[in-house]
């Protein structure tokens, strides 16, 4: 019966197409967005997924989200670090800063200072240099990406070209020097990532009372991380997170206070209705066409069980084969635009997530046919 | 009574029948339909012998109730009322699945349109049943062209039904309704899509290769050029048999002589 059931679904050709195609368009749509989605949310915790050493990021109290810089106190790292349980604890400086382009075009960076003794949280990966150099006088290092995309520079001939080490960049009236170039997961916001050490960070930034932005910390090998946590709360007023606990709160701030979720829902939402409209829609014409075939094989002895595994085998066929489509279409549509700020990793999540709409999306679809299925005559064979 | 019987060989056919046991027996069989409040009996106590190696035919105008019969004695189809047993097993008294069942083993069917499955083969399409009934693919396929090849399409197996002619779709259907060797075969108007001489070729087949002595055939027709490969002729109208003409070759003349062709 199962192959009854496969020549009936493709021989008839334009339907078979129709409904494949309806649900790869679903699953394209589905992963595809979810994807972005994923990646963008990644994102806005991406300037602590390079954080190896520091199992605590303590930030003020009211920050909301990691981009939500709210400077402390220049002791704030003296007083983490004097707390039971921490094994120690530097300093970091986040700020934006205007650097000045050819042409007389500026373009506000993000630069983030260094702990200068350690350089605790710089780039995890370098494409050229190193992270030691960033000791040299005047030293920067900046984003490969970043380099290709936004700070071009004009060299010895006069024509525009990528910065690379040894070049000079000018931050706030500052010259910089490019000792390296790094390759950091892409940040939320499209501003290049400029990394210095603290002190020069803080003699580039126009002056303010307060200049650190965060201190990061390790606890003690064995020490109970949210007792140690609770008692930076207790002993100085700020919150120390996890880098996934500051991770997700960053996420959730974005979820509840932006459009972006409702806007990629929506796509998601309109995925699964185009999904269940074209191969719905295109399904259940085609039991319909089929219904007198089905009466004929029922009247012949098939039963209505039989039938209605025929259908779901179809069903089946149709919804691997559009999930199988749609995904590979986003998988080569994320594989072209690998190494640009358009790559984004497909998870697994994302497949099983996307497979578990196609099959409500399938489901849906077959929902319709399958009643009438139940609902076949034999009879109507007999009808002219 | 042996002259006659030269004379008329459908006469002694109906003879040789006679002593044979029943496929068929129903006795007050009713059925009414309810549509939009309104009850329609299209059976009104209806009785009907058809015995094992017997063509029968039911004929009468449109509404008179032929298929709403064969669809009863066939099992897709629920009696109201009355008696009917098909080789001894009441409908009634079986589950669903069990009239299922016993309809894809006994009961082969012909109809009207073929209804053969267009993107299947013609050897794909006669395995059908033999598929419903749980036999494997390979055997189903080889059984299929066996029967193919003695309704004289062993050369199409692998044809699709759009490549065939009307009455070569016709023969396919009737080796689909043969295949697994059902006791009863009923068809639906088997030659009314088909020119004459295609019809008779039609019948011919079912008369010599569908029928033998422990199988009957019940065929539903308007086409009075087919009359007289009946046996019997139990000619219906508004929900009753009204009359049995036997020998009905003898009484058409001409026509009747093609059966024995």
């Amino acid at each position: 019966m199962n192959f009854i059931a496969l020549r009936m679904l493709t021989g008839d050709r334009a339907k078979y197409l129709g409904i494949v195609f309806g649900v790869m368009l679903s699953a394209l749509l589905i992963s595809h967005q979810v994807t972005i989605f994923v990646g963008l949310m990644s994102r806005t915790r991406s300037v602590f997924q390079t954080l190896d050493h520091a199992d605590l990021i303590v930030a003020d109290a009211a920050t909301e989200f990691v981009e939500d810089v709210r400077p402390l106190a220049d002791t704030a790292a003296d007083r983490v670090r004097g707390v039971g349980g921490v094994e120690w604890a530097v300093p970091m400086v986040r700020t934006t800063i205007k650097a000045r382009l050819e042409g007389g075009k500026s373009r506000t960076c993000i630069v983030v200072g260094l702990d200068d003794a350690t350089l605790i949280g710089g780039p995890s990966q370098m494409v050229e240099g190193a992270v030691e150099d960033l000791r040299l006088p005047d030293a920067v290092i900046i984003d490969h990406l970043d380099a290709q995309k936004l700070l071009s520079v004009r060299g010895a001939d006069g024509a525009l070209r990528v910065p690379g080490v040894g070049d000079w960049i000018e931050l706030n009236d500052r010259q910089c020097r490019i000792v390296g170039i790094s390759h950091n997961p892409r940040p939320f916001l499209s501003q290049p990532i400029i990394y210095t050490t603290l002190t020069r960070a803080q003699s580039i930034a126009p002056p303010e009372r307060r200049t650190i932005s965060y201190v990061l910390a390790r606890t003690q090998p064995g020490a109970d991380v949210a007792l140690v946590k609770s008692a930076i709360a207790d002993a100085t007023g700020l919150n120390a997170y996890s880098r996934r606990e500051f991770g997700f709160k960053t996420i959730g701030y974005y979820i509840r206070n932006t459009g972006i979720p409702v806007n990629f829902g929506v796509t998601v939402l309109l995925g699964c209705i185009v999904g269940i409209a074209i191969s719905g829609q295109t399904f259940y014409l085609f039991i319909l066409d089929n219904l007198r075939t089905l009466a004929a094989l029922k009247a012949m002895g098939a039963s209505t069980m039989q039938l209605v595994r025929m259908v779901l085998l179809q069903a089946s066929v149709v919804g691997v084969q559009g999930f199988a489509v749609g995904v590979g279409l986003t998988a080569a549509f994320f594989v072209y635009y690998i190494g640009t700020d358009l790559e984004f990793d497909l998870h697994w999540e994302v497949l099983g997530l996307t497979a578990m709409v196609i099959v409500l999306v399938i489901l849906c679809a077959t929902a319709a046919g399958v009643a009438k299925v139940l609902r076949v005559q034999p009879a109507l064979v007999f009808r002219g | 009574m042996t002259s006659i019987m030269n004379e008329h060989p459908q006469a002694a056919r109906i003879h040789e029948t006679a002593g044979r046991g029943l496929a068929i027996h129903c006795s007050g069989v009713t059925k009414g339909f309810t549509a939009g409040g309104n009850t329609i009996r299209a059976l009104r106590g209806i009785d009907l012998d058809v015995r094992l190696g017997e063509l029968a035919m039911l004929v009468g105008p449109s509404g008179c109730g032929k298929t709403t019969l064969i669809s009863v004695v066939a099992g897709i189809l629920d009696r109201d009322e009355g008696e009917c047993r098909v080789f001894g097993q009441d409908f009634a008294t079986m589950s669903a699945r069990q009239k299922t069942r016993f309809r894809g083993q006994t009961v082969g069917f012909v109809f009207q349109q073929f209804n053969l499955l267009p993107a299947l083969t013609a050897a794909q399409n006669v395995a059908v049943p033999l598929l419903i009934n749980g036999v494997a693919h390979a055997a189903a396929i080889k059984a299929a062209k066996e029967m193919l090849d003695r309704v004289g399409l062993g050369e199409r197996t692998e044809s699709l039904p759009k490549q065939l002619s009307g009455g070569q779709q016709q023969r396919v259907a009737i080796a689909r309704a043969m295949v697994h060797r059902p006791r009863l075969i009923v068809c639906d108007e088997p030659t009314s899509a088909l020119d004459h001489e295609t019809g008779h070729t039609v019948m011919r087949l079912l008369k010599n290769v569908a029928l033998d002595e422990d199988r009957a055939l019940v065929i539903v027709t308007h086409d009075a050029r087919i009359f007289g490969f009946a046996d019997r002729i139990f000619k219906m109208d508004d929900g009753r048999i009204v009359d049995v003409v036997r020998n009905p070759s003898a009484s058409i003349g001409a026509s009747g002589g093609d059966a024995h062709a």
